[in-house]
């Protein structure tokens, strides 16, 4: 477990520098941001100041050197739109997505756990065929789309919830259960499917056949013995969550990191965009390492090596 | 005595070949006919659309479809904000829907496909390469990976599809990786090594032919999320330039009229909606064909 741990961790900073070098070299390489930032009228002495402050009259080596380190101490330069250290403008947006994040994830993962725990259990009955149709329609359903749909009814025809914004908590009903649909046949069916594998477990057999009450059986033999399963999933869907989210936050006009960075992008505004795409890469690692985590708790036979 | 040296050959007659009797399961049947009418009316489109899907019409804006109060018969799913036929632009759009989402699966599938099984049979130098790189990709959302590379390299179907395959081939890579890691000591495979066979062929002729099950199920999966990320990328005006139509882009238009008229908004995500959803319970057939479990 330990050099495992070890393993991963020196890994996952290794990961991030390729996934910056990327970042790096599609963005400065390819095209020249100083220019698309200013318009083609911006006078050569205006470029040449700003392609100065930005250091992007070094060689290109040099500049990426710079880039890397000023990464590691959070340092992406100036938003150029904003004025301000791009790591601040994404840190600002950061906890609307995560708020968003987490209480989408949560409902998903409620919805997930109960609706994939009856169709296994009761498995072939009409119940199952049910959820499991429902849950292909909405992973067949674009998210965004749903997002307009529950606008027009609730927002627009009821007038009921609020189309945009984050004031208080009737703002988040709309974006998390867009969110959540987006998520939870993705759960739905991964919970049915690990149950299934679990049911038919002997030590299911053994722990029904001591007489163990049902409700005992599924929550400390079946339950517990799908769970990591269902926590890896959840870890590397981590990047999926967030890319739901670039998409809800645009519909619901929501103030999270999704919407800086489509933002950013047709701006041009490229430190905010890098900074925006390093926080995201950091926080999947981080989530595909405390998954791992969480999983060498909850079944104490995974040891890693 | 009679009856006994009859059955004796019977006995000993080579076992005739497994023929598949398994009854067809609805959601192959249902997912695939759903799909094949899709395809033909995307292909048929120039036929079958009562109008120019660009031609704009200022007087027959947001109407809605004619099955519906004020919708008029000559435009059977309504207008758009700027008086176009709905219908001629769902079934023109489904081209692009299918054209992207087609290419992107065999681009990442056979890419995919390819390095999990090198990296699977080689090991060592070229399995870390390989799989490291997918953890890179892992660590990247499509959604952001996309926005970055279509936004500096300019939209079109082809950078769409080249965004797309690259969001995609690391699921194709992990389980056809896993597989050839597991077949890889089998006897098959050291006997034609013994036997002086090439590494192409191995891969083509010994591995690839036990996984097609699991390749061809991923696609179907992978397929249906490709169009969706397609319709959410032109959504976000990142996917096709404007004057062609697609269902993601008709949608982000539609955003403005949503206090005017529901429908043009209702109508794109419902051809979405119909079209994944044909792909994903064709998916889920073939899954359950291949795995017995499910």
């Amino acid at each position: 477990m330990q050099r495992y741990l070890i393993r991963r961790l020196l890994l996952a900073p290794l990961s991030l520098l390729f996934v910056s070098a990327i970042v790096f070299v599609i963005l400065n390489v390819t095209g020249d941001p100083v220019v698309v930032y200013l318009g083609t009228e911006a006078t050569p002495e205006r470029v040449a100041e700003l392609r100065a402050q930005m250091g992007l009259d070094q060689p290109v080596a040099v500049q990426f050197v710079r880039f890397a380190a000023g990464m590691v101490r959070g340092d992406f330069g100036r938003s150029l739109r904003f004025d301000r250290p791009a790591i601040q403008v994404v840190m600002l947006a950061l906890g609307p997505t995560l708020k968003l994040a987490a209480v989408g994830l949560a409902v998903a993962l409620a919805a997930g756990l109960l609706l994939g725990v009856v169709a296994a259990l009761r498995r072939g009955s009409w119940l199952d065929q049910v959820i499991g149709g429902v849950s292909v329609l909405g992973l067949s359903m674009p998210s965004f789309w749903l997002g307009i749909m529950l606008i027009i009814f609730f927002s627009v025809r009821l007038r009921w919830l609020p189309t945009s914004g984050m004031e208080g908590p009737w703002h988040y009903v709309l974006p998390a259960i867009t969110l959540a649909t987006f998520l939870a046949p993705q759960f739905t069916l991964l919970v049915r499917a690990s149950l299934l594998q679990v049911l038919h477990e002997l030590y299911v057999t053994t722990a029904r056949a001591k007489g163990l009450g049902e409700r005992r059986v599924l929550s400390r033999h079946v339950l517990r013995n799908a769970l990591p399963t269902i926590i890896a999933f959840v870890g590397l869907q981590l990047g999926t969550v967030m890319g739901g989210a670039v998409v809800t936050e645009t519909v619901f006009a929501w103030p999270g990191i999704g919407r800086l960075t489509v933002d950013a992008v047709s701006m041009r505004d490229v430190p905010v965009v890098e900074a925006a795409v390093i926080v995201l890469a950091v926080a999947v690692v981080l989530a595909n390492l405390a998954a791992d985590l969480a999983n060498g708790l909850v079944d104490p036979r995974i040891r890693y090596d | 005595m009679v009856a006994d040296a009859e059955r004796v050959p019977v006995a000993l007659a080579p076992a005739r070949p497994r023929v598949h009797r398994r009854r067809l399961d609805p959601s192959l049947i249902l997912g695939g006919s759903l799909l094949a009418a899709v395809v033909l009316l995307g292909l048929g489109a120039p036929l079958v659309t009562p109008h120019d899907p660009a031609v704009q019409v200022l007087a027959d804006r947001l109407l809605p479809p004619s099955f519906v109060a004020g919708g008029k018969p000559a435009y059977p799913l309504g207008t758009d904000g700027f008086g176009r036929d709905a219908l001629s632009r769902v079934l023109y759009g489904a081209r692009i829907s299918m054209a992207v989402g087609a290419g992107a699966v065999i681009l990442s599938g056979v890419a995919g496909t390819a390095l999990g099984l090198l990296a699977g049979f080689k090991g060592g130098w070229a399995e870390t390469v390989i799989m490291r790189l997918s953890d890179v990709q892992q660590a990247l959302p499509a959604v952001l990976l996309a926005i970055i590379v279509v936004a500096v390299f300019g939209s079109n179907v082809v950078n769409l599809v080249l965004v797309l395959a690259l969001s995609s081939w690391v699921i194709y890579a992990r389980v056809v990786f896993a597989r050839t890691a597991t077949l890889r000591h089998r006897e098959f495979v050291e006997a034609a090594l013994a036997i002086g066979a090439t590494t192409g062929r191995i891969l083509s002729r010994h591995l690839l032919p036990n996984m097609w099950g699991e390749v061809m199920v991923i696609s179907a999966l992978q397929a249906g999320r490709m169009m969706l990320l397609e319709a959410g990328l032109s959504f976000l005006g990142l996917g096709v330039p404007p004057p062609t139509p697609s269902w993601g882009a008709m949608l982000a238009d539609a955003r403005t009229y949503v206090y005017l008229s529901p429908w043009p908004a209702a109508i794109p995500g419902l051809a979405i909606v119909v079209t994944v959803w044909s792909v994903n319970l064709f998916g889920e057939g073939l899954r359950r064909r291949y795995d017995p479990r499910g």
